[in-house]
């Protein structure tokens, strides 16, 4: 802390919310401004001396003259994001937070957390999104408690649905006696985390910095405690850029984060699905979002073998390697034949047959707001555990086995035959169904995703984003085997405008490992929030992003389609408001525009090999790399 | 007609388009189309059939059509009263000569090449 007089932001505000009004009315403003900035002069290497007419925000120009001494508030603040090992902070600059960010590149030398110049406070969001499913940690988005939290709001909805942490900060100037110019007025707001609070799962307004630094280790916490979710917190502008007073510097104390360890299973319930589970003629196991770490895939594996029982993967986390022989998830049969189903954290619990009996376990339970409705269908199930369904695994394992006779395994070993002949056959078929349509133009989907295996099949990959729908080929012919080769789909609120910054964001945590990033990238979900290929060039994000370009909004074609249909009506000009054609966006000359290496658009499906096996190298080199594709519209 | 026979029908026509698609022919299509094929390529654009099945009638969000498509009148039949996710395509929209134009389009299609000679797609 310095010892040097503080000023602090309200004195020296006082004469920049007085040029700011008067800048205003360019007369008042040539008038007043001698008497109301007498000394003022331009910050150092700045342009005019007097504010240019039509400022309407309080300018940094004018505003230097009175500059606060002391350590900022801001600097603690990033103490406390440092103690919680934020690596990253993704943020569209603004004055609201001025003071955090000057505090990160120069007090934080830029480095844990490194600041991510974003386009759109989506593609923050997104980025950290996308970003916490392959790292296993938040990353922090920075954005205005107004306008860059309504830019935010979609992809905070979407972490919200997916249950995945996000930590927001949000700038705001409370104080309206001490707030500049209009812009200062339009950028605030009495209750900035209102705007999302349905869909965060908690929010603070700290007053002070001690309980900033409380509130955000908490918000941590609540944020890592599953069922996960983003947690916002307002940072007010003066608690960041008023200097630390020495009475409240000597009380500053980060407090201690222990993160919450995730809720079990009742062993009533667990002992009793077990029963269910082991007695069973033919269970499925369906698992959504249930690996939450790399751990719930063995655990999976582990029950999974314990039953010999069908797994179907609903790949919200990388849950079951796809090539295991009791993967059914291609196939409708077990659910057709099943008469136990364990539900592991799903979205939505699938429809059975009568009689059927169903467990859930699910952490959602625990923790369910009103207002959005992402909570689904209510589900009649027979065993309901409002638990983790990772943590509970081990036990369920055990559960089992204890029950397992020799009966029992000898009529598991014949069901594990019958599902491995099913799986291979299944095989088969998918590379059968593959052959159709392979030298097409525009080019099959099924040969898209071939032709990208063919390249990364004997590297470390990681299939870190799609968007779109490309029939599942992609999961049909690669063979994921690991964690982290699919940190989970983008099922959170099925929001378009996911894919891209979730990949880079992906892809950034994939970075330090060396692990060669994957997107297959739709051309709706491009057209969203493009300047995040920027942010990949700039931060120099190595992703190797394959277009699934189908020149429309496919599935709101087959909608109009249908609704036409029902009604009667033209079923030809569905193509209206849905396809993105005449003109056809040049996708590669955007992505070349933002720095980065691009090629196509590329019809002829033998050109795709080597334009990938060319991508790759540039994305080996450690930049990104997007191949514009045009293919068949699934 | 009544319901069930409606549903029979379609179970009937959705059997038989499954068992085609489970069975990858190595040979090249039966007959001669009685339509016209370049014809059928324009309606089936115009009218978006391919929204579902692919330019090429391989399946996308609706099953594989192509290059074995069902049988003509079978074809028109389900065409005219599909299942329920597939919209109906009335005689105002298509002609059964247009609908005869597309059967041809889609059995012009190429048999797919034999999997061992694609690489790619080998195990």
């Amino acid at each position: 802390m310095s010892g040097k007089p503080a000023v602090d932001r309200r004195s020296f505000l006082k004469g920049a919310a007085v040029t700011g009004a008067a800048a205003l009315v360019p007369d008042a403003a040539a008038n007043a401004a001698p008497a109301a900035v007498p000394q003022a002069a331009p910050a150092q290497g700045a342009g005019p001396t007097t504010p240019p007419v039509g400022v309407r925000e309080v300018d940094p120009v004018v505003e230097v003259e009175a500059r606060p001494t002391g350590r900022p508030g801001s600097d603690f603040m990033l103490d406390v994001l440092k103690a919680l090992d934020i690596e990253y902070v993704a943020s569209n600059a603004g004055s609201s937070f001025r003071g955090i960010h000057e505090s990160i590149i120069n007090y934080g030398h830029n480095q844990s957390p490194e600041f991510l110049t974003c386009c759109h406070e989506e593609s923050s969001v997104a980025m950290a999104h996308g970003y916490y499913k392959v790292e296993g940690k938040p990353m922090a988005a920075l954005c205005h408690g107004t306008v860059g939290l309504q830019h935010a709001a979609m992809a905070v909805y979407n972490a919200y649905c997916d249950r995945v942490p996000v930590f927001i900060l949000a700038g705001n100037h409370l104080d309206a006696s001490e707030r500049g110019g209009s812009v200062e007025w339009q950028h605030s707001v009495q209750d900035a985390a209102a705007l999302v609070r349905d869909f965060v799962k908690w929010d603070d307004t700290p007053a002070s910095l001690g309980h900033f630094a409380e509130s955000a280790v908490r918000a941590y916490k609540i944020a890592m405690t599953p069922p996960m979710g983003p947690v916002v917190i307002v940072i007010d502008a003066h608690l960041q850029e008023d200097p630390i007073a020495p009475e409240v510097a000597s009380r500053l104390r980060v407090p201690r984060l222990t993160v919450a360890t995730p809720p079990q299973g009742d062993s009533g319930a667990v002992a009793e699905a077990a029963r269910l589970l082991v007695n069973a003629q033919n269970p499925v196991i369906v698992a959504d979002r249930a690996a939450r770490t790399p751990a719930g895939m063995s655990l999976l594996i582990e029950l999974a073998e314990t039953l010999q029982a069908s797994v179907i993967d609903q790949r919200g986390r990388m849950n079951f390697p796809s090539r295991h022989p009791l993967n059914q998830s291609a196939s409708r049969q077990p659910m057709a034949d099943a008469d136990v189903i364990l539900g592991l954290e799903l979205t939505s619990f699938p429809r059975a047959r009568p009689g059927v009996r169903l467990i859930s376990i699910e952490s959602t339970a625990l923790y369910m707001k009103s207002n959005y409705q992402d909570f689904q269908r209510y589900a009649e199930v027979d065993v309901a555990m409002a638990a983790d369904a990772e943590a509970t695994l081990p036990a369920l394992i055990d559960a089992c086995r204890r029950l397992v006779t020799d009966d029992r395994r000898r009529a598991f070993g014949e069901r594990r035959q019958r599902l491995e002949q099913a799986h291979v056959r299944g095989l088969e078929a998918a590379r059968a169904e593959a052959a159709y349509a392979w030298d097409a133009s525009p080019i099959s989907t099924a040969r898209l995703a071939a032709e990208v295996w063919a390249q990364i099949r004997n590297e470390d990959w990681a299939y870190v984003s799609e968007s779109g729908n490309t029939s599942d080929w992609v999961f049909r012919l690669w063979n994921f085997t690991q964690p982290y080769h699919n940190p989970g789909n983008s099922s959170g609120a099925t929001g378009v405008g996911y894919g891209a910054p979730a990949g880079v964001g992906g892809a950034l945590a994939n970075k330090k490992r060396g692990r060669i990033s994957v997107n297959i990238q739709s051309d709706g979900d491009f057209l969203y929030a493009p300047g995040v290929w920027w942010t990949a060039a700039h931060h120099r994000i190595p992703l190797l992003s394959v277009m699934h370009n189908n020149r429309a909004y496919h599935q709101e074609i087959m909608h109009i389609q249908r609704m036409a249909s029902w009604r009667n009506r033209d079923i030809t000009r569905a193509h209206i408001g849905t396809t993105i054609e005449n003109p056809n966006v040049d996708f590669a000359r955007i992505a070349q525009g933002m720095g980065v290496h691009a090629q196509g658009p590329i019809t002829n499906p033998n050109e795709l090999g080597p334009a990938i096996r060319r991508a790759l190298e540039v994305v080996k080199s450690g930049e990104p790399s997007l191949i514009d594709v045009v293919t068949q519209p699934r | 007609m009544k319901t069930w026979m409606l549903m029979l029908l379609a179970v009937l026509v959705l059997a038989a388009a499954g068992a085609a698609a489970q069975t990858p022919a190595q040979t090249p299509a039966q007959t001669t189309p009685a339509g016209d094929a370049d014809a059928g390529k324009k309606l089936f654009v115009s009218l978006g059939c391919w929204t579902c099945h692919g330019y090429e009638g391989q399946g996308g969000a609706g099953p594989r059509i192509a290059p074995r498509p069902l049988p003509r009148a079978a074809f028109t039949t389900y065409v005219r009263r599909p299942s329920e996710r597939m919209p109906n395509y009335p005689e105002r929209v298509v002609s059964d000569e247009q609908l005869g134009h597309i059967h041809a389009y889609l059995q012009s299609r190429p048999m797919p090449r034999p999997i061992a000679s694609i690489p790619l797609l080998q195990p």
